[in-house]
């Protein structure tokens, strides 16, 4: 309310349009609006451009936003990386169009920040070098790494490094952790063990991080499951939603392209056809969650 | 809950009557009621009786919001129905009704479909309903569109 007020500042002229929606309206509709919608509102007037580039809009925009993180697909063609997105909370939907965004030659892809910030070293007292990728969860980078051991043996570990503290934390794991996808379980870190994916899946999750204990839940998925996965071919983990849903997708973009969401809480698959891809046989894709839309770079 | 009736009148003087738990939701009313607890009708100047039976059709449905996951799965439902039901000028005029009455389950259902709908229109298209004067050059719209280009594919052309 506090924020509503603050934009509704004497400043705006109220020729905003003729149809006297007050502006505090405007800025809640357009808060609502996909990213590519907001670069289209910016041809539509001088004023409004401006308006959609005060911080106090891409603020608003982006505490809307994260409200509604979005599937990210990209993939590479002829040299381009094309972005697009898709809804992540449609619950019964199966059938999504996804938004095309921005694409990107591959030599300009790093231009993050405002040029101000630079990178810092932080020393590790073990040498190791990443394994996976990496996943944060209240403030702690989780991610497996290959430490420094004899010449037969190079251990995986599983460092947590507390990004508030800047310390490294290093667990010994099992070797079944060794190759899973690291989730956010409710929370706590989870290890999707690698799989076959035929009748269930297996995840570990991180109870105490101290004594590294480990608890293990195996979900047997419903009979369903074979068929919705028959044409399906290198299926893979993405990783796993707020609302307790493992999404899996292909390596390769297909026409139509399939997301499946598996619930393991209420044992239910629903399998997703996202729409607008387009047929790009061969090139890999990449699907992400959660990810959250931001004006503030656009 | 008390059952009393109140009656709320439009600017162009419908009335309808409602059942006082039904009329506190809309917010505007409620602090009336409160003020001086023995109005029975309530004139409402800035909606017109149209717009004030959507807004009270959504009351009444809304009246006794139940926590239960399948009775938030039925109001979704209602609500999407209810919502399809109107072109984006209705849409319009209901916001700015649910606004100045004040009925914020309302205002957010409505915000997000306005959101929903005007998602691919083209700048034309926002500037029709909107009524936005387009206070750009030629040359400085050509470089605006130039600079969002990405934002523009064919695909995303919304069907007449």
């Amino acid at each position: 309310m506090e924020k509503r007020q603050k934009l509704v500042s004497e400043k705006d002229p109220l020729t905003i349009s003729r149809n006297s929606i007050p502006i505090d309206l405007f800025i809640s509709i357009l808060s609502r609006l996909p990213v590519k919608s907001i670069a289209r509102c910016r041809c539509v007037s001088k004023q409004w451009a401006s308006i959609l580039r005060r911080p106090d809009f891409t603020d608003l925009f982006l505490k809307v936003s994260s409200t509604r993180p979005c599937l990210l697909f990209t993939f590479n063609l002829n040299g381009k990386w094309l972005f697009f997105s898709a809804p992540q909370h449609q619950n019964s939907c199966i059938l999504l169009a996804a938004d095309r965004h921005m694409s990107f030659s591959t030599e300009n892809v790093l231009s993050l920040g405002t040029g101000e910030l630079s990178w810092r070293t932080i020393e590790c007292s073990i040498s190791h070098c990443s394994a996976s990728d990496g996943i944060c969860i209240n403030g702690v980078v989780y991610y497996l790494a290959a430490c420094n051991g004899t010449r037969l043996h190079t251990p995986i570990k599983l460092v947590c490094f507390d990004v508030r503290f800047e310390k490294f934390k290093f667990l010994d794991v099992n070797s079944m952790i060794w190759m899973s996808t690291l989730v956010n379980f409710n929370g706590k870190l989870g290890a999707i063990l690698p799989d076959e994916l035929t009748e269930s899946i297996e995840l570990r999750v991180l109870e105490d991080p101290e004594e590294g204990k480990w608890s293990r839940h195996i979900y047997i998925f419903p009979p369903i499951w074979k068929n919705l996965v028959a044409q399906e071919y290198f299926l893979c983990v993405v990783g796993m939603t707020h609302s307790g849903e493992i999404v899996f997708s292909s390596y390769f973009p297909s026409d139509p392209f399939y997301v499946l969401r598996y619930n393991v809480e209420r044992n239910t698959i629903i399998k997703v056809e996202i729409q607008r891809l387009g047929s790009r046989k061969g090139s890999e894709i990449f699907t992400f969650i959660d990810h959250v839309e931001n004006v503030k770079h656009i | 809950m008390s059952s009393n009736k109140i009656v709320l009148t439009s600017s162009d003087g419908e009335s309808f009557e409602v059942e006082e738990v039904v009329a506190r939701k809309l917010q505007i009313v409620g602090h009336m009621l409160e003020d001086d607890c023995v109005i029975n009708e309530i004139p409402l100047q800035n909606v017109t009786g149209d717009i004030l039976s959507m807004v009270i059709e959504y009351c009444k449905t809304h009246v006794d919001e139940e926590e239960s996951e399948e009775a938030q799965t039925k109001l979704k439902t209602w609500d999407e129905e209810f919502m399809k039901k109107f072109d984006i000028k209705t849409l319009l005029q209901i916001i700015l009704a649910a606004n100045y009455l004040n009925v914020k389950g309302l205002l957010d259902l409505v915000s997000q479909t306005i959101a929903d709908t005007i998602k691919d229109y083209t700048p034309e298209q926002i500037r029709e309903v909107f009524g936005v004067e387009n206070d750009y050059t030629e040359e400085e719209e050509a470089e605006v569109r130039k600079e969002n280009a990405w934002a523009f594919d064919e695909a995303d052309t919304p069907k007449p």
